[in-house]
């Protein structure tokens, strides 16, 4: 096994362990916690059905960033490209409002994705043509994104039926259908799961066979060599930035057209954000972001019971784990050198 | 590999070891009762507080269980309230307009189970709908602002733009020129997006400018952004006035009063209800003549709302006894 | 105090190879030790052992005849050892005192730095005039000749009494190699142990007093310099006598492939800027100390920056990377870790970087056909790999240069070929391999480029030679014009006749 997924697995546990160990002192009993965490997530087709619910945006935002790190980039601005693409969702859902499905989920995705992808191309192409570094100018548009979202929900789209910050509903063609019940139980689990692992077994496919995902890399991982070879930096960067910036898009496909049915603001809940953990501990493999996602995804369902079942923690539990597991991914290096010191 | 499943093993036996040791919960037949707050939590220092207030008073008085759930966002109301609903509690409250879609959603699946939400109308056998009448406290409010403001000039600040606190200014607004036809109302909005709650920065600035221009009092609606008002009336030494819960001594002899919405007298009303057996679906309306709306007076105000105190309480009859009529805007909006 | 080092059957193995295999060395103190070998050969893990940065599999190590366990590199500065690596450990933007002092600070009662008292204290322990720098100037305005001066008075402030030098003189001038070696003697008369790590056989015969060679982790010979022939020490190092190099160069008569009128780049280079020209079937090296304005030189040829003036390769002018490559012109780069190679990677896809439309088909890589011509190209280039799939990180130096000399030369039948610093780093078998490599390519009537700091590369190579100053052409030599002396006073700016 290599030994990166052996560090990642034993991160795992740490960060598990370690919030155990903060729960006991809280005065639960860790067993009980782990076990209502676990419950939670997996204990009726309900609950597994929303541990994947909520596994879904993550997957794609996790991919999205993936994608940018493939390329050297540190997309920090998924969740405002994933806003963006959300409103952008909703915008076509009400404006095409009549169309059949099979025109209107095409139709809705593409233009997702194309907005997503036109928001992070401008960082991308601040990046090759003026030097901003993407770090700076996705965590900026990201604040210009939910700035032009909160325009688009409370003034062009506004849901008149409702006082809450939120589109009008899409029309039946854009809605995209529950998984069937053996799966997801009565939860919103729904069909954008699908796409999503179709994505992550293309971007597999694309990162290991095709001159794209080869160029994206040689940019991303030895830029100094793909100069002398030839290879247009700046516009591999753009190009990242874009694709990097569709899958975020296509990220708000779960919340607005598989639950919501209309773009709340906020939607996100910053899955965006959680998509950089998503990516680092899956290590940008389409089974490491497959895992990361889901483990993420169980946690956030897991954790909701929380609140239910125990008397001194709360939901934030599961922050806390997530927090910790990154952590403990993180310092790998330290750790690793702990284990071969422990193991020597 | 070896060392690996190691330390996975250890970490699963010790987790299940614990769970051994762990005390039996007591099963109780105690009513149990399930409330999903809000965003703002059980901490906000108005809505949801007043909420948590009414449940935990219940739950001394009458004996219940509580169990509560602070929502992280949206997507979140919908499996708590099915979590409550899927363990057995015979009564979920949800607070707040935002669970609309998540109770009209949930309540069908679960008809045994009772539901009660806040600000928000679902029509369904099980649910219980709790409405307050906010534009009455607003009228009775600006009719205290007409009185007291010596340049007729009065001011009101909203937190998001919608219908709901549109409702608190038209009820305001119609109350001061009651009270002095020629007052004239300066409205201001903090935003139209959810952080319009929490910005009391923004909100001292709308407030700071409204004085500026001759305003000597001030009722905001606006959340934790409100804060930033009562900062502005200290430094200007102006007139605020505050809302939902009583907010007389978050800087006292300058809040001339504070307009309650007795959510946690709602939330108390149907938990007993359905302690004695008698939960009833359908809309209620809490106002000024259930005491579910209400005016504060406590010793930081008591002094400075004294002379007016005997013409408010005449005004609260009025209302009560319907010899008043206050502009709704839901129903002049054909809203809800 | 006069400190004799010694390893006995000193072993160090890692997870998958050995390193070290039983090497007995002895280091006699009031002497310069020379510790030869190739690339790979192990002569940085054991300074690493001996210097306790990791613990030895089996075997000891002996200070003074007295059995040591270091168990870490604190511990032998304390013992009296030290070791000067091949990238300095300066902090850049503090003073030459702040730096000796680091770590070694003389203080008051108080905490109080006490420089001047630490100036004394230094200017005792060295009656050195060689060694004397500014103590108040920042580092980074020092050359790199004074900052190895800085990184050996920090040892000998710490009382270093065996002192580790690795590779000291790839960075400096002939004349500041001079200089250092004088410096060395002095140390070594004053009692220190000097432990020099190198694979230059003429700074052995120069400065050292015993040779000890590794060769893939074993200690072959230890003797004294005195008496040796260079031959048989290479013979020891490489196990194999060097075929002498002896490659005809016939003349040939090219037209001109590149010529550059008044080149500049940013402030690289100053008025008037660079012209040169380079004909087909020529070497033209570019001689220089470091810095001098050649990688600007390069970085213009490749379009990757922007220059004033005109450079013209086969009569057409140079725009963009991707236009000059189209000319045909390889490129084997100075850095080759950053600027050559990717390192994540195997070696075989290594080897199509820049060549990939060959190897695609509806931009699907094709695999077998990339395994099949790539292990051709790696063998015609004696690219010794156990597995092209490894990635090519795990190649050592000589054997990644020769991968890129493979994919540069080998896969892209060039016209022109820009060489910068190509064997640095590289072992003598395949510095032979490369440079003949090199004269080949110069019979076929191609032009050559080559940039090295190494004088006698070039001496050996070229047909013509242009020296750089300080971003200046300052001195231009024919073959039949070499000389060591006229072309060392040249590249530190000293006009020649």
């Amino acid at each position: 096994m290599p030994k990166h997924i052996y560090v990642t697995i034993v991160s795992l546990f740490i960060g598990l362990a370690l919030s155990l160990t903060l729960a006991t002192i809280l005065g639960e009993n860790p067993g009980h916690v782990f076990l209502v965490l676990v419950r939670g997530a997996f204990g009726s087709a309900t609950d597994v059905g929303y541990s994947l619910f909520y596994a879904t945006p993550l997957l794609l935002s996790g991919l999205s960033v993936a994608w940018a790190l493939q390329a050297g980039l540190f997309n920090i601005g998924a969740d405002g490209q994933m806003t963006l693409g959300g409103v952008a969702l909703a915008a076509i859902g009400i404006l095409a409002h009549d169309l059949p499905m099979l025109v209107a989920l095409p139709l809705a995705l593409t233009l997702a994705f194309l907005v997503g992808g036109g928001w992070g191309a401008l960082a991308g192409w601040m990046k090759a043509r003026r030097g901003c570094h993407e770090v700076l100018t996705t965590i900026l548009l990201n604040f210009i994104a939910y700035g032009l979202a909160s325009f688009f929900i409370l003034r062009v789209f506004k849901n008149p039926e409702s006082q809450g910050p939120e589109t009008a509903v899409v029309g039946g063609g854009f809605q995209i259908g529950a998984l069937p019940q053996w799966i997801g139980g009565t939860s919103p689990a729904n069909w954008t799961l699908a796409l999503a692992l179709c994505l992550i077994v293309i971007y597999g496919f694309i990162m290991g066979r095709t001159s794209l995902g080869y160029f994206q890399r040689l940019a991303g991982e030895a830029p100094q060599v793909a100069a002398r070879a030839g290879v247009n930096i700046g516009r591999q960067t753009i190009l990242a930035m874009f694709i990097s910036g569709g899958l975020a898009g296509l990220a708000a496909a779960s919340p607005v057209l598989g639950f919501a049915f209309k773009a709340r603001e906020g939607f996100t809940s910053g899955v965006g954000f959680i998509g950089i953990a998503v990516a680092l501990l899956g290590r940008k493999s389409p089974l490491g972001i497959v895992f990361a996602a889901l483990l993420f995804g169980a946690l956030t369902k897991g954790a909701l019971e929380l609140d239910m079942d125990t008397r001194f923690v709360s939901r934030d539990l599961a922050t806390v784990i997530q927090a910790l597991i990154v952590l403990a991914v993180a310092s790998q290096v330290g750790l690793h050198n702990l284990w071969r010191k422990v193991t020597s | 590999m070896n060392k690996l499943s190691k330390i996975v093993i250890l970490t699963l036996l010790w987790s299940t070891a614990c769970t051994k040791s762990a005390p039996q919960a007591q099963e109780s037949h105690k009513l149990k009762v399930g409330l999903v707050l809000d965003k703002g939590g059980k901490d906000d220092k108005s809505f949801n507080s007043g909420a948590f207030r009414g449940a935990t008073k219940a739950a001394d008085e009458l004996g219940i269980e509580l169990k509560m759930v602070e929502s992280p966002d949206d997507a979140a109301f919908e499996p708590a309230l099915r979590s409550f609903a899927e363990r057995g509690y015979p009564l979920v409250l949800a607070i707040g307009f935002a669970q609309v879609d998540a109770v009209k959603k949930v309540a069908p699946q679960f008809p045994a189970t009772h539901f009660a939400i806040v600000d928000g109308v679902v029509e369904s056998p099980n649910v219980s709908t709790l409405m307050f009448a906010e534009h009455e406290g607003s009228y009775l409010v600006g009719y205290l602002a007409g009185l007291m403001s010596k340049s007729a000039k009065v001011g009101f600040i909203g937190g998001m733009d919608i219908a709901l606190i549109r409702r608190f200014e038209m009820g305001f607004g119609a109350g001061v020129k009651a009270a002095n036809p020629k007052a004239e109302v300066d409205v201001n909005y903090v935003g139209v997006n959810s952080t319009a709650w929490v910005n009391p920065g923004r909100g001292k600035e709308l407030a700071l400018s409204q004085y500026s221009r001759g305003v000597d009092i001030i009722f905001h609606a606006a959340g934790a952004s409100g804060l930033g008002v009562f900062d502005a009336a200290a430094e200007r030494q102006a007139y605020a006035i505050g809302v939902d819960s009583n907010q007389n001594g978050l800087k006292p002899g300058r809040v001339a009063t504070s307009m309650l919405k007795r959510v946690d007298i709602a939330v108390y009303d149907v938990i007993k209800e359905q302690a004695a057996g008698k939960f009833t679906p359908g809309t209620r309306s809490f106002g000024l003549k259930d005491n579910g709306i209400d005016y504060a007076v406590d010793e930081n105000n008591e002094k400075l709302i004294a002379p007016y105190k005997v013409k408010l309480d005449e005004i609260r009859k009025k209302i009560i006894a319907g010899e008043i009529k206050v502009p709704d805007f839901y129903t002049l909006k054909k809203m809800n | 105090m006069s400190l004799q080092l010694e390893t006995v059957g000193l072993s160090k193995t890692f997870a998958h190879c050995t390193a070290l295999d039983r090497v007995s060395f002895r280091f006699a103190p009031g002497r310069i030790h020379a510790v030869l070998g190739e690339n790979g050969a192990g002569k940085s893990t054991l300074m690493k052992v001996l210097f306790g940065l990791y613990p030895p599999t089996s075997g000891e190590i002996r200070v003074g005849g007295e059995k040591f366990e270091w168990r870490s590199a604190r511990e032998a500065i304390s013992r009296g050892l030290g070791m000067v690596q091949q990238h300095f450990t300066l902090l850049e933007n503090s003073t030459v005192i702040d730096n000796i002092l680091v770590g070694a600070e003389v203080c008051s009662a108080l905490g109080v730095l006490r420089r001047s008292e630490a100036i004394a204290q230094l200017e005792e322990l060295l009656p050195m005039r060689h060694l004397s720098v500014p103590w108040d100037a920042l580092v980074r305005d020092l050359s790199i000749g004074q900052k190895q001066r800085v990184e050996i008075l920090k040892l000998l402030f710490r009382q270093a009494q065996v002192l580790f030098l690795d590779e000291p003189t790839a960075v400096l001038t002939p004349i500041e190699i001079e200089e250092f070696f004088v410096l060395l003697r002095k140390l070594r008369d004053s009692g220190r142990t000097i432990i020099l790590i190198t694979h230059k056989i003429g700074e052995v015969l120069a400065v050292c007093d015993t040779y000890s060679v590794l060769r893939q982790g074993r200690s072959i010979v230890q003797g004294e310099v005195k008496g040796a022939v260079a031959a048989e020490i290479v013979e020891a190092m490489i196990g194999r006598t060097m075929p002498d190099f002896a490659v005809a160069r016939p003349a040939v008569h090219g037209q001109a492939a590149l010529v550059t009128r008044e080149l500049r780049v940013g402030d690289a280079h100053a008025e008037p800027g660079l012209s040169l020209h380079v004909q087909r079937g020529e070497i033209v090296g570019i001689a220089g100390v470091e810095g001098s304005g050649q990688s600007e030189l390069v970085d213009a040829l490749m379009g990757l920056r922007e220059f004033h003036g005109s450079a013209r390769l086969f009569d057409e002018e140079l725009q963009n990377t991707s236009q000059v490559r189209g000319l045909g012109v390889a490129l084997v780069p100075e850095d080759r870790l950053a600027q050559a190679l990717w390192l994540e990677e195997s070696c075989y896809t290594n080897m199509i970087i820049g060549l990939e439309s060959a190897f695609l088909k509806h931009n699907i890589f094709k695999r077998a056909a990339i395994e099949g011509t790539t292990a051709a190209w790696a063998k015609e280039f004696d690219v010794r790999a156990g597995d092209l799939l490894a990635p090519v990180a795990s190649l050592s130096g000589g054997n990644q240069q020769k991968l890129v000399f493979a994919r540069e030369v080998g896969g892209r039948a060039p016209r022109f070929v820009i060489c910068h610093q190509p064997t640095r780093g590289v072992d003598l078998g395949a510095i032979d391999l490369l440079h003949r490599k090199l004269v080949e390519l110069r019979n076929q009537g191609l032009g050559v480029l080559l940039l090295s700091s190494e004088l006698d590369e070039l001496l050996k190579l070229c047909d013509r030679i242009y020296v750089f100053y300080d971003g200046q052409v300052s001195g231009e030599f024919t073959r039949a014009q070499f000389n060591r002396a006229q072309i060392g006073a040249a590249m530190t700016g000293v006009a020649h006749a």
